[in-house]
């Protein structure tokens, strides 16, 4: 009896599909797009596409499980290991790869069959971190610009009246900071979540691409010689490690998340944070307005003798992708929606609302009257500067997983900087054995 | 038994159910057993022999998962820290759960009723509730434990609690003592209760003294007793997640990072689902393989003795 219910429920299964005798079509996803999220414009411009999309399309209803993001992200990766993923969801650059291969998603290149000039619209570079053995597996949704959120005024008294553009000028930066408020116990420079890995992450891709140099990557990834030992690397390591022993971070780093960082900041403690583009909203919701008045944004410092200079990092980290189990019916809709929701006015919008859409545009194709000051220096700087790849979109996820565990035993003193890049290049190697 | 309306004598005999009714009585509870135990052991023991990041296709490995988890460090050093846990909870809430029992159980406690529903109240919250309050509690800056120590005059003693890569696991052992205290002092203050007075009594008159009382006669008496506390603690503690993911991540780096975080790790973070699957069956055979031995050992010295 037990074995009979055991083979019943291991031959079980699924489905994803759902279309009404009387026509109408039943669409699920799963994102993070919160109607109660009105700061984050990529959010907005989502709902407004949408709405607009239901709307004249009365036959189509979409089923939405909306998440927060970090609950999404396991929940996507659970519902693929289940293979039970919804019609379209939230796809991440890092996931591609496997699900791709998994044959948990599927290619959405018929939808830039069937929509000539549809793929040309899209900036370029913007849908390589989706693609895979020559096949495109996401709508890219945004581009993230890696920021500086610094407090100019704190700055200026500190006697700075501009970011510094490197780690030497940066170390100096720290050093009169912490004179200038020497007198607040609870002050360090920058404000650091180290609990959440995506941002540790974010100041080594930086550091280690800016020095190292898109090359060196792509040798890494062809096998060509590169190696995570590489004196660039362990250069960045070493800065790191540097910002900690020279006070620059809060001392309890390693044991807050972003939003306790941010509070940090808000509450005068820090001069900055390091986060993205995708923070400006929150920041302009929680902030207090005298701070706001003194907010400023900039790229992170470089390193003077790295092989890219006057660079941003950035790029299209996640996308809109479909399950590899649609029907044909499921992803002919999908073909009219993706394009119908994800197109010029919703790029216009993203843009409107001080967001970085994928899509191509060019000034005066959208308003910029409502930007706050730090979006238009974000964009501004976008603009100005050359977009540096981000070693999250790239990578294998157990390959950040690890450099995010290094990076905290680094921080912590726990690793030396030559051991964290050993340590690195050891668990390369073993993923890439495994493959 | 005289059956009055018929006027006869009827034998008594117990009633012995059919294997019918063996069939239908267990079967709700077979079913759930099946789907809810069985059923995903057998499915991640399967998965354990392929290479598996999502999806519907899963690569046939053979045994490399398997030989892989031997050699993992990671994993041998995880369970580590699970130990460490087992002995600062089992030290923690049934050490200090008898001793609060044995306060409980004497006369001279008024108003025990209340102080028990004080310490059991914890109990019933979600430990990810308790895993943020704690956070909370131990940040940094803004903390009650460090504010306390200042209160106190020890600013000395103020550190990043869940930021000390050796000091985590004890503090997150101190939040799952706290919450979990008065679960063990209610086991644990029953079996004294069920000790016969006369006993106490007798013992009280010899003059044996608060202290002997508990050591030679409460404690062998309720060994049992003590036995499914021990082993509701280490269950507990070998499956712990909720607390580390919560308060901690697993890190700083991996310092607190325990088996069944791993196992989330493996399998969710970096899409090894087959090798996260061997690595659950791990936490599986070693949790069964530490409580019973704990059990034979402490049930081997009860009848020793």
């Amino acid at each position: 009896m037990l074995l009979s219910l055991v083979s019943v429920a291991l031959f079980a299964s699924g489905s994803t599909e759902s279309t009404g005798d009387d026509g109408t079509i039943t669409i699920t996803a799963l994102t993070n797009y919160d109607t109660q999220n009105t700061e984050d414009a990529e959010t907005q411009a989502y709902l407004l596409q949408k709405e607009a999309y239901l709307e004249a399309n009365p036959d189509v209803t979409i089923e939405e499980e909306v998440l927060s993001f970090g609950d999404m992200v396991t929940k996507l990766r659970t519902l693929a290991a289940a293979d039970q993923l919804p019609n379209y969801f939230k796809l991440g650059g890092d996931v591609v790869r496997p699900f791709a291969d998994g044959e948990a998603i599927s290619s959405i290149d018929y939808i830039f069959d069937e929509n000539p000039g549809y793929r040309e619209m899209f900036q370029d570079g913007s849908l390589v971190n989706f693609s895979h053995e020559g096949a495109t597996y996401g709508i890219p949704v945004r581009i993230s610009a890696h920021l500086v959120f610094y407090n100019a005024q704190m700055l200026r008294e500190a006697g700075f009246d501009s970011f510094p553009e490197t780690w030497d000028e940066f170390g100096e930066l720290s050093d009169a900071l912490n004179t200038t408020f020497a007198d607040n116990p609870n002050f360090r420079p920058i404000a650091l979540g180290a609990k959440a890995k995506w941002i540790i992450n974010n100041y080594f891709s930086f550091m280690a691409l800016q020095n190292a140099g898109v090359e060196w990557y792509q040798s890494l990834q062809s096998g060509d010689g590169a190696a995570w030992t590489d004196e660039p690397i362990l250069e960045a390591a070493q800065q790191f490690r540097a910002l900690v022993e020279n006070e620059s971070f809060n001392q309890d780093f390693a044991s807050i998340d972003q939003n306790q960082q941010r509070a940090l900041f808000y509450a005068g403690n820090a001069a900055m944070f390091f986060s993205g583009n995708w923070s400006t909203g929150y920041v302009y919701d929680s902030a207090p307005q005298e701070l706001l008045d003194v907010l400023a944004v900039a790229s992170y410092p470089e390193f003077k003798d790295g092989a890219m200079r006057n660079v941003v990092a950035g790029g299209a980290g996640w996308s809109i992708g479909i399950n590899h189990n649609d029907s044909a019916e499921m992803k002919e809709a999908l073909g009219d929606l993706i394009p119908a929701i994800f197109n010029k006015e919703w790029a216009i919008a993203e843009a409107e609302l001080g967001a970085i859409p994928p899509i191509r545009l060019s000034e005066d194709e959208y308003d910029t009257g409502g930007l706050t000051p730090a979006a238009r220096q974000t964009n501004q700087l976008v603009s100005d500067l050359e977009l540096l790849p981000v070693l999250d979109h790239r990578l294998p996820a157990a390959m950040m997983d690890t450099i995010a565990s290094e990076i905290q035993l680094l921080l912590i003193g726990e690793v030396s900087p030559e051991q964290f890049t050993e340590n690195l290049q050891e668990a390369w190697e073993e993923i890439r054995d495994s493959e | 038994m005289v059956d009055s309306y018929r006027g006869t004598e009827m034998a008594t005999t117990p009633y012995r159910p059919g294997m019918r009714d063996f069939f239908v009585y267990l079967l709700p509870g077979t079913i759930v057993f099946a789907f809810c135990t069985i059923v995903p052991i057998i499915f991640t023991i399967g998965t354990g022999f392929f290479r598996w990041q999502g999806g519907s296709s899963l690569t046939f490995i053979g045994l490399a998962n398997w030989s892989r988890l031997l050699g993992d460090s990671h994993f041998w050093n995880a369970l580590g820290r699970n130990l460490l846990l087992v002995v600062i909870s089992v030290t923690g809430q049934v050490g200090i759960g008898f001793l609060l029992a044995m306060i409980f159980s004497s006369e001279r406690i008024r108003g025990g009723q209340v102080y028990r529903a004080a310490l059991f109240a914890p109990v019933v919250l979600a430990s990810v509730v308790v895993g943020f309050l704690w956070m909370i509690m131990y940040n940094r800056q803004f903390g009650l434990i460090n504010a306390a120590l200042i209160g106190l005059g020890l600013e000395s003693w103020i550190q990043d609690w869940l930021g000390n890569p050796r000091l985590v696991l004890y503090s997150i052992g101190v939040a799952k003592v706290w919450q979990y205290i008065g679960l063990h002092l209610m086991i644990i203050l029953a079996g004294i209760q069920s000790i016969s007075t006369d006993i106490l009594d007798s013992a009280r008159i010899d003059g044996a003294g608060s202290f002997r009382r508990a050591v030679s006669i409460v404690l062998p008496l309720i060994r049992t007793t003590l036995v499914v506390s021990v082993m509701i603690s280490i269950a507990a503690n070998m499956k712990e997640f909720d607390h580390v993911f919560t308060m901690t991540g697993g890190g700083p780096g991996r310092s607190s990072t325990v088996l069944a975080l791993y196992a989330y790790k493996q399998s969710i973070e970096r899409l090894n689902l087959g090798y996260g699957g061997v690595v659950a069956i791990g936490i599986l055979l070693l949790s069964m393989l530490i409580v019973l031995t704990v059990r034979r050992a402490i049930l081997f010295r009860q009848e020793d003795s």
